[in-house]
């Protein structure tokens, strides 16, 4: 059978749901997963000087079904989650529900070509700037030189607290709304193209985003494009760096950029050091203010977006029982990290009611053990503070344990 | 596929001649598993049971399971000839490579938890389905990975 025909057949077997149709081949196997996971974190309430803790407890459900007919796989993904927090917010929704095709052998014999329908994770390739589900069609093809991915999706079916996508005073005011039950509605579409050891062992991303509003009162559009590569450098050190820009039509840029070093140290007590200077622009004569979509905040007090932001980042972790005998002593990680930040622009931090003289906001420190092992529960406890421009001390402590079932 | 197979049953071969314990049976038998497209109860047993000297060197795998079933150890309800699953494959080799395994394996050992273990250890790929068949090439592979100390 040609690969062109095994393809269009794939896809009409997969846009249609025949799924019993592919039992009716000898050498389909079907296998089924499902699993799950539940975790509890607690530490401080997001927000400034709160004093108040904040538990979330989460439970995640999914299940596969994998159907492999010979160099096709086909999966059938369900996946969910509830959420409740000490503060009575309860949220859930679907993370996904989609089926998934994976081609080997095509384009080329050592290709892979995939396709997703349904509800499906969306993301950038820096991570810093998309990242939740939305409703579409993915199309992706790689071969060994590179590999593209071309994604449309709707994010307005997600129910509004699992939307992350808010741009506009008009998608605050429906969040806060009881009546509104859905997200705004928006469609976004990327391209991402990556180059694997293009140069040097050092992989290349170029990626371009279109977020469009499709209701009267959402800004017409926004678009971001993003350049990301990574290697190694020489020995224990590895690089990565990502420069995002974006903006809406016709108006300023904005800009995202952000080195990470690291360094790797197996056999010494297996550690590892990282140093991390990230820019978020704020709203200068030259530059807009960076809009990101994730909902990630620049620190544990210090919680705003990275948006109007420079920030410095220092972090060690360990495991020093490398060689003690019992496996789950090994497991134990101590770690510390700190962190510095800078505003861009006099503006005052999204979210956070601080306001500091200068462009200084502080210093967070943080230090805490971690543990993973095996099928054990994760654990990580950890304390620190954020010193401010005026030297007052914050102080907060988190914990957190995952159970994956 | 075949070809990479033979390579890393010749790999497996030179680190367990290292530790001693190959013999011409034994070396047959990890070339002739890894050309396979599914790895068969019987080989798994044989195999893991060889690197990890539950059984002689030159153990055969259509004796191999009822020599493990004797000893104590549980194997799957399957002929020798069967073809193997990764669950089944992963949790032959936490009971008879001796691997320490956390609290869920503890409670429910089995071959779930089993594929965990070994997906935590860095050895198996996230999102294996336990159910599935592995080649002999991956199962040489998974014991290779495992020879050098996971992860």
């Amino acid at each position: 059978m040609g690969r062109s025909r095994i393809v269009l057949r794939a896809l009409v077997l997969l846009a249609f749901g025949l799924v019993t149709n592919l039992s009716a081949h000898g050498q389909t196997a079907w296998t089924f997963d499902g699993g799950g996971s539940v975790s509890s974190e607690v530490g401080p309430l997001p927000g400034w000087n709160t004093g108040r803790v904040y538990l979330v407890d989460r439970l995640d459900g999914n299940l596969n079904l994998r159907q492999k007919l010979e160099a096709l796989t086909l999966d059938y993904n369900l996946s969910g989650f509830f959420r409740f927090t000490s503060e009575r917010e309860i949220t859930g929704d679907l993370s996904e529900l989609s089926a998934k095709l994976n081609l080997r052998g095509f384009p080329g014999s050592r290709g892979l070509f995939r396709v997703s329908l349904g509800r499906i994770p969306l993301t950038e390739p820096s991570g810093l700037v998309l990242r939740q589900p939305g409703d579409g069609l993915s199309i992706g093809a790689s071969v060994p030189a590179f590999k593209a991915e071309l994604t449309a999706a709707y994010l307005g079916f997600l129910l509004k607290n699992t939307n992350n996508v808010l741009l506009s005073a008009s998608d605050v005011t429906a969040l806060n709304d009881p009546n509104v039950v859905l997200a705004p509605s928006r469609a976004v579409g990327l391209l991402a193209l990556t180059f694997p050891e293009l140069v040097l062992r050092t992989d290349l991303g170029l990626w371009g985003m279109y977020l469009l509003g499709m209701g009267g009162s959402l800004p017409a559009g926004r678009w971001y494009a993003g350049l990301s590569e990574q290697g190694p450098i020489w020995g224990p050190l590895s690089q990565r760096s990502d420069l995002v820009t974006g903006a809406e039509l016709a108006a300023q840029l904005s800009l995202l950029a952000r080195i990470v070093l690291r360094a790797e140290f197996p056999r010494v007590a297996a550690s590892r050091a990282e140093l991390e200077l990230l820019y978020a622009s704020g709203d200068t004569p030259s530059l807009s203010a960076f809009m990101p979509l994730t909902g990630d905040t620049a620190g544990v007090i210090l919680a705003t977006p990275l948006q109007n932001l420079f920030r410095l980042s220092l972090g060690y972790s360990a495991h020093p029982f490398t060689n003690k005998g019992f496996e789950w002593l090994q497991a134990i990680a101590p770690f510390i990290s700190s962190r510095w930040y800078f505003r861009q622009s006099a503006t005052p931090a999204a979210a956070v009611p601080y306001d500091p003289p200068g462009n200084y906001y502080g210093t967070e420190l943080e230090s805490g053990l971690a543990f993973r092992h095996g099928t054990d529960p994760e654990i990580s406890v950890s304390g620190g503070f954020f010193a401010d421009a005026a030297a007052a001390f914050h102080w907060f402590a988190r914990a957190s344990v995952v159970l994956n079932l | 596929m075949q070809a990479g197979g033979r390579f890393l049953g010749s790999a497996l071969l030179l680190l367990i001649v290292g530790g001693g314990v190959a013999t011409s049976q034994s070396a047959d038998l990890m070339m002739a598993v890894s050309g396979q497209d599914s790895l068969r109860v019987g080989e798994a047993a044989a195999l893991i049971g060889i690197v990890g000297g539950s059984l002689p060197s030159q153990a055969e795998p259509a004796t191999a399971v009822d020599e493990l079933r004797r000893i104590g150890y549980v194997l799957p309800q399957k002929q020798p000839a069967a073809p193997i699953t990764v669950g089944e494959f992963s949790f032959l080799i936490i009971q008879l490579l001796d691997l320490p395994a956390g609290m869920l394996y503890s409670i429910f050992p089995g071959p779930r938890y089993a594929v965990r273990e070994l997906v935590a250890r860095g050895v198996l790929a996230a999102g294996v389905h336990p159910g599935a068949t592995l080649s002999g090439s991956e199962a040489l592979r998974i014991l290779g990975t495992l020879s050098r100390g996971g992860e």
